[in-house]
This record gives structure tokens, C-alpha cells and sequence, in this order.
């Protein structure tokens, strides 16, 4: 029944999902035929080398976007606390949708790093179930993401089963959905940091602040895309509104987590530069806040420093809390603003330079590009596909004409 | 499946290699009473009898199960096989350089010369033995004839530009601060400039190690850390960790002309690497796993490299520790190389720059 209702709407929703559908299979064309042809086809055209990574920055713009929307998945967690555990009446309306935006954003997180980035993915398939190396963080990442899309994935379809009936959820699902879940979410993007923290060979990331500073910007952004899919949500379902008040608390989560993330990097700029450090730690601080050699990198993190400023500052003024369009605003300031600290930012530094003083500027080629649009837009049709039903469903249990909830 | 049937013996210094062959073993056993069970049509007990008695699973299967001792036949196994397809690709190569050059060149035949002469072995560790290397940083002139001694020894791809060894031009005083190092130097050896050498440490904690998801990268027990080519899911996560820039990624498709082929192959080293697997120093493990030194200290024209076994009291490499001390790059990394580096006792004379000559041509 959800797989049907993907298959209905209106006309701008065909419209949406066939452009959309386009992209991701002109993504798949790219990274099958092209990209992994050597793999696939045994041609002697093509392989990795069509992107900017090479041996001095063997990892670029997918797994900078893998980081990125692990942060978005672990923070769908935010509203199912405040919905069952805080009890808020509004937030559970909206629940369902955040394990839909989990379910989305860990699609997009396994097709980028276990297809597009993984130079032998079938391999992959087959030997990572049998033999795992548990001291390795990417297979605890893998275990950790397949286990939380499936949660969510459940949860999600337990949550529109019971809406569609118009019965309440049961608490036999709530507390164990919770009890697991919360954890489980800042769990992948603890492991998330995890995989790149411990390694000495890479300063710039060899610090215990990077897991937090993961979470607290997934925090920030995950949140603020949510807010920004349910204005769109409001706007084009008919009857589907929530409160002016529940974009407004979300908005004080978004705020206090983006000052929680400036204050990282601040703490992170005074460790290196107002003393001295570790010498290749040094060099890959100043590629980030000055751009010596690759300057758009600079560019990007002071972007985030300043579109996170502005967005923190706009929150404080009062004006910006009585209208939805400008709580909404905000947010998408803040998802600017994260998608510039927790991609490339994150990534390129612990590259450049190298582990032996080798600079090799990383630009993303188009076919990069092209896969990464590829896979958002794949990401984008599932969250579509599920939203659907979920807001059908609570559309059925707490739209009740005349009733009071 | 495939895959699981040719996992070799894993050693990741944890001791984990026999639970590996006990869980295979045991699946395989089931597998295959499994399979005699559900080809019998009808159940007649003459016939079921017949395939639950105990049998020499090793009968079915054609090759014996059980401890270390089968896992190296399993890796043989995987070498032998290596060795009838490279030998196959090898011929379909030669045939086209004779086509393209004529039979009678010299590309011709030794394209052909080597495609005979295509050994893949899998020559297990020599027990007890632990190897390391040391370069005297005084006698190292740079004239990397090591990386290309590396490279036609092990067959790294031409295409790709691949070398093994970087050799990095530091300042005498501050060569620890490798960030400051010239990597593209043009000419040498000057006076004030130190030349090292830098490719696998083989350490004795791999970062490289710890994070491959498929443990396709392990430290063997005689000390050399390999990759298994066949198991790597090129995620480039050994690249990512490893404190010394010591891994290679094929890009492409590496391309070897099969005239420049070195036929003496090992398994786990020097044989011709797939697109999008990991690769890196072996110590020459083809050769010095039968009684060799690496070529990279074979050809050393100064007599730089030395490399030996740790346990063994009379190797170059004790000695050299005893008499001179060594040192690694970059210990605060935490991962206990085994390439150490030292100053020998007479450094070789750097290159004096050149007197001015009245010259004919004008330059």
C-alpha cells in the first residue's frame, strides 16, 4: 500500500518524480558505464581516475556528502523524543516524518559510500557479511546504518499502519521504538566520526572533538531540513498544517545546536593558532581558514562561520519567531551553512597536505558531480515515495473534522 | 561463494587464523552433506546410509580441509590459478606485440620468453624469522634507482605512473619536518640536502591494518604486511590511514607491457594488480621469502639499504642497530615501523656543482 501510494498525486507530483527520476538514472548511467566501467563491463575506459581523488586525497566529494547526510539521519531522532518522551502533542504529528527523513538519508548515505565510492561494491556485498574486521569503524559503520535504516523503516510502517486505522500508537511500540532508536542515532554519527578520528596520520582530524562536532551540526541541520520539507509539506497537502509553535521550539533546537557547532570550530582555531601545533596540523588548519592552495576551501568555512552567525543572530530577534516563512528562512541558512562545514571543510584538510607534505589540490570533476546529484535525486524520490503515506496517515488520525486532539 | 572458498590464512596477530578454518570448515561440511542429501531423489535408506557415514569430505571436495597446513594449499591453489590465467592473458598480449612489431623483433620475443617463464607462487613465511630494513641516510645520494628497480621488479602500472618508493630531498638540519621536503627535485646530490627514501614501513601496529573492512591487508608473521589483491574492496580506508603515504591506488586499468613483465610472481606481491585494488611495498616478498633481498637493496649503487631478520643475531640489520642506532620517521604516529633509518658513519660525497666552460652552443 505505501509502495502504491508513491504511484499517485497530482499532476506537479509527476512532474517532480519524473525529473527527478531522470537525474538518478543519468547518476546510475554515469557511475555504471562510465565511472565503474573497468568493474563492470571490463572495458579499459573509465575507473576512479575520472574523478579528482588520487592517491594524496583518496576520498572527495563522496564521502564528504556521506558525513553530511549520516548528521541528517541522526537527527530525525530529535522529534520522536520530543513527540514520546516529552509528550508534545504537535511533535507527534510530525514524528513519522522525521524516521521518513532518516530512511531517506541513509538511502543516500549507502548508495554514496557503498556503491559509488567503493572501487569493487560486489565485492563488498559478499565479504562483509563473512568476514568482518571489528577493529575496522567502516564495518561498524555499515552494521550500524543498515541496522538503523531497517528501525526506521519499520517504525515508519508500524506508525502509518496504525494512523491509517485511526488508533493511537501503542505504547509496546513507542517505548522500545525510543529505547533503541535514540541511541542507535547518535550512535551512526558517533561511528561516523569514530572511523575518521583515531587515525594519527591525519591531524587535522586526530582530535576527540570530532564525533561531538559531527552531532552537534547534525543536530542543526538535520532538524532545519525537516522544517523546511514540512513548510513544503503545508503548503502543498491540503489540510495538513502544524503549529506556529512547533517550528518555533525546532527552532531553538537548530539555534542552540548550531552555537554548540561554532563554538567547536572557535575552540578548534584557538588549538592550533594561537601557539603552535603539530606541524602538519598547522599547514592543514591554514589550508582551511586562510586557502593557500586551494582557496574555494577557505571560501566554504567562512561561509558556514558566517551563515551560522547570521542564522544564530536572526533567531535571538523576536520578530523572527511569529511567522513560519521566517523560522524557515533560518533554516535554510543553517543547512547552507552545515552543508559548507561537514563536507568539504571536514574532508579536505586532513588531505592537504598529505601525510607528507604533498599538495594536491582537490577539485570534484563533473562526473562527481553528476553522480552525487544521481544519488540526492534518488534520495529525494524516497522521501517523497514515503512522505506520502506517513502524512496521509496523520492526516487521517489527527485531522479529524471537528475533532479536538 | 567464490570468494569465501579462496579466503587464504589469516593472521592478523591476534591468533584469529584457526577460528577462520574451523567456521569454514564446518559450513563447507554442511554444504556438502547438504548437496549429497538433496541430490538423492527418493529416500532409500541403502542410499541415505550410504551418505551419512562418515565420509572423507576431503574425497568430495578434492582438496583436504582442516588446520594452517590447508590454508596454504588453499592460497597455492589460488596461485596456481593466477598463474594458468596470467599465463593465458600473457599469450593474448604477446600475440598482438608480434603482430604489431613482427615476429622477428625483439619485443616479439621476449614478450613470448616471459610469457613461458610466468611462475605465481606461495611461498609461506620462514618461521621465526622477522624482517626489517634500515637505509643509511648519509650514503643515499637520490639517484632513485630504487623506485625503478621497484618498479620493473614488481609490475607496477606503467599507465598509472605508479611507484612504490617516493624519495623526498630534506634539509640536513630539519629532515624530521617532512612537510618543508622537496618531492620533485631535478637534480642532485647537493650538499646541505639529506635524501630519504620513503615507501611501507611494514609496522609492527599497521594503522593500515586495523581498518581494512575485509582484512584483505594483514601483517604476516614473518613481519611483511600484504594485500591480498583478490579480497580488496577498494575503499581506500588503508590510504586514508596510513601515516606515511605508503599506498597506491589503481585508478584505471593498470597496463604492464608484457616485454617488461617480471615472470618470478608471488601471490601476495608482485603479481599484475587489478582496477581499483590497493597496492604497496612487499619487501619483494617473491624474492625474499626464497632466500633474497629486495630489489630496491640489490640495486642500491651506494650501498644505502640493508634489510635482514630481526631474530637473527648475525643479520646486516642487528649488527647495523648495534653499531649505528636506529631511528624511525614520524613515532609519534603510534605504529612501530620497521623501516628504520640511520647515519652511517661516512657520508657519500654530494655532487660539486659543475665549473663555468666556455661552451660552443650558447645555452
Amino acid at each position: 500500500m505505501i509502495i502504491k501510494e508513491g504511484f499517485r498525486g497530482s499532476r506537479r507530483y509527476y512532474v517532480a518524480m519524473a525529473g527527478l527520476t531522470l537525474l538518478f538514472i543519468y547518476g546510475f548511467y554515469l557511475w555504471f558505464f562510465i565511472q565503474h566501467a573497468p568493474v563492470f563491463l571490463h572495458k579499459d575506459y573509465g575507473g576512479l581516475a575520472l574523478t579528482g581523488m588520487n592517491d594524496s586525497v583518496p576520498w572527495g566529494l563522496y564521502i564528504a556528502f556521506f558525513i553530511f547526510w549520516v548528521g541528517v539521519a541522526a537527527a530525525g531522532i530529535a522529534f520522536a523524543i520530543a513527540a514520546y518522551v516529552f509528550q508534545n502533542k504537535e511533535f507527534m504529528k510530525i514524528a513519522v516524518l522525521g524516521e521518513v527523513q532518516a530512511v531517506a538519508a541513509l538511502i543516500i548515505v549507502l548508495v554514496l559510500v557503498g556503491l559509488a565510492d567503493l572501487g569493487r561494491p560486489i565485492r563488498a556485498f559478499f565479504e562483509l557479511p563473512f568476514l568482518p574486521n571489528l577493529r575496522s569503524m567502516l564495518d561498524w559503520d555499515f552494521i550500524v546504518l543498515s541496522t538503523y535504516l531497517i528501525i526506521n523503516l519499520v517504525a515508519a510502517y508500524i506508525t502509518i499502519h496504525y494512523y491509517r486505522q485511526d488508533k493511537p500508537l501503542p505504547k509496546k511500540f513507542i517505548i522500545p521504538y525510543v529505547v533503541i532508536a535514540a541511541p542507535f542515532a547518535i550512535g551512526i554519527h558517533t561511528v561516523t566520526g569514530f572511523i575518521s578520528q583515531p587515525l594519527t596520520a591525519r591531524p587535522a582530524w586526530n582530535s576527540p572533538l570530532l564525533a561531538p562536532r559531527y552531532v552537534a551540526t547534525a543536530f542543526a541541520a538535520g532538524p532545519a531540513i525537516l522544517l523546511i520539507a514540512l513548510y513544503l509539506a503545508e503548503k502543498y497537502v491540503d489540510g495538513f498544517h502544524v503549529s506556529l509553535d512547533l517550528y518555533r521550539k525546532t527552532l531553538y533546537l537548530i539555534a542552540g545546536a548550531t552555537i554548540v557547532g561554532l563554538y567547536f570550530t572557535f575552540s578548534e582555531a584557538q588549538e592550533v593558532f594561537w601557539y603552535t601545533t603539530e606541524p602538519l596540523k598547522w599547514w592543514q588548519s591554514k589550508e582551511l581558514f586562510y586557502g593557500m592552495h586551494i582557496p574555494y576551501l577557505a571560501v566554504i568555512e567562512w561561509i558556514w562561520i558566517g551563515l551560522g552567525a547570521a542564522a544564530v543572530i536572526l533567531s535571538f530577534i523576536p520578530r523572527t519567531h511569529r511567522s513560519k516563512g521566517s523560522i524557515v528562512f533560518i533554516s535554510v541558512l543553517v543547512v547552507i551553512a552545515v552543508i559548507a562545514e561537514k563536507t568539504l571543510t571536514t574532508l579536505l584538510p586532513a588531505f592537504i597536505p598529505s601525510t607528507l607534505g604533498e599538495i594536491r589540490p582537490y577539485y570534484p570533476t563533473p562526473i562527481e558531480y553528476g553522480i552525487t546529484l544521481g544519488v540526492h535525486a534518488l534520495g529525494i524520490i524516497v522521501y517523497l515515495w514515503l512522505a506520502k503515506p506517513a502524512i496521509k496517515a496523520v492526516m487521517t488520525h489527527y485531522f479529524k473534522p471537528g475533532a479536538e486532539h | 561463494m567464490k570468494n569465501r572458498l579462496s579466503v587464504s590464512r589469516r593472521n592478523d596477530g591476534d591468533g584469529n587464523s584457526a577460528r577462520v578454518d574451523e567456521k569454514r570448515r564446518d559450513v563447507l561440511k554442511l554444504m556438502a552433506v547438504g548437496a549429497a542429501i538433496t541430490s538423492i531423489p527418493l529416500v532409500e535408506k541403502d542410499k541415505l546410509m550410504k551418505v551419512l557415514k562418515p565420509v572423507k569430505l576431503e574425497g568430495i571436495l578434492g582438496y583436504p580441509l582442516g588446520g594452517p597446513s590447508d590454508s596454504q594449499s588453499a592460497l597455492e591453489k589460488r596461485a596456481k590459478k593466477k598463474e594458468a590465467k596470467l599465463k593465458e592473458w600473457c599469450r593474448k598480449e604477446a600475440k598482438r606485440i608480434c603482430e604489431t612489431y613482427g615476429d622477428a623483433s625483439e619485443d616479439c620475443k621476449l614478450a613470448k620468453q616471459k610469457c613461458e617463464l610466468i611462475t605465481v607462487k606461495a611461498t609461506p613465511p620462514k618461521k621465526g624469522a622477522r624482517y626489517a630494513m634500515a637505509l643509511d641516510l648519509n650514503k643515499c645520494i637520490g639517484c632513485r634507482r630504487c623506485v625503478y628497480a621497484c618498479v620493473m621488479e614488481n609490475n607496477q602500472a606503467r599507465n598509472l605512473h605508479i611507484e612504490w618508493i617516493r624519495v623526498l630531498e630534506a634539509s640536513r638540519e630539519e629532515f624530521q619536518d617532512l612537510i618543508g621536503s622537496e618531492w620533485y627535485y631535478k637534480e642532485g646530490p647537493k650538499k646541505d640536502k639529506v635524501y630519504i627514501p620513503i615507501a611501507c614501513m611494514h609496522c609492527e601496529n599497521p594503522p593500515c591494518a586495523m581498518v581494512c573492512p575485509v582484512r584483505s591487508t594483514f601483517k604476516e608473521p614473518d613481519g611483511i604486511v600484504v594485500v591480498d589483491y583478490d579480497r580488496c574492496i577498494g575503499c581506500r580506508y588503508c590510504a586514508v590511514a596510513c601515516p606515511y603515504g605508503a599506498r597506491r591506488f589503481n585508478w584505471k586499468k593498470p597496463y604492464i607491457p608484457v616485454q617488461e613483465l617480471n615472470p618470478n610472481m608471488h601471490i601476495l606481491g608482485n603479481v599484475p594488480r587489478q582496477v581499483h585494488v590497493m597496492e604497496k611495498c612487499t619487501w619483494c616478498i617473491q624474492r625474499t621469502r626464497d632466500g633474497g633481498v629486495p630489489a630496491c637493496v640489490e640495486v642500491c649503487p651506494v650501498g644505502a639499504r640493508v634489510f635482514g631478520d630481526l631474530n637473527d643475531p648475525e643479520s646486516p640489520i642487528r649488527r647495523i642497530a648495534e653499531e649505528y642506532g636506529l631511528f624511525v620517521l614520524k613515532p609519534e604516529a603510534g605504529t612501530k615501523p620497521r623501516f628504520f633509518y640511520f647515519f652511517g658513519p661516512a657520508r657519500t660525497p654530494p655532487k660539486e656543482p659543475m665549473a663555468e666552460k666556455p661552451s660552443k652552443n650558447s645555452k
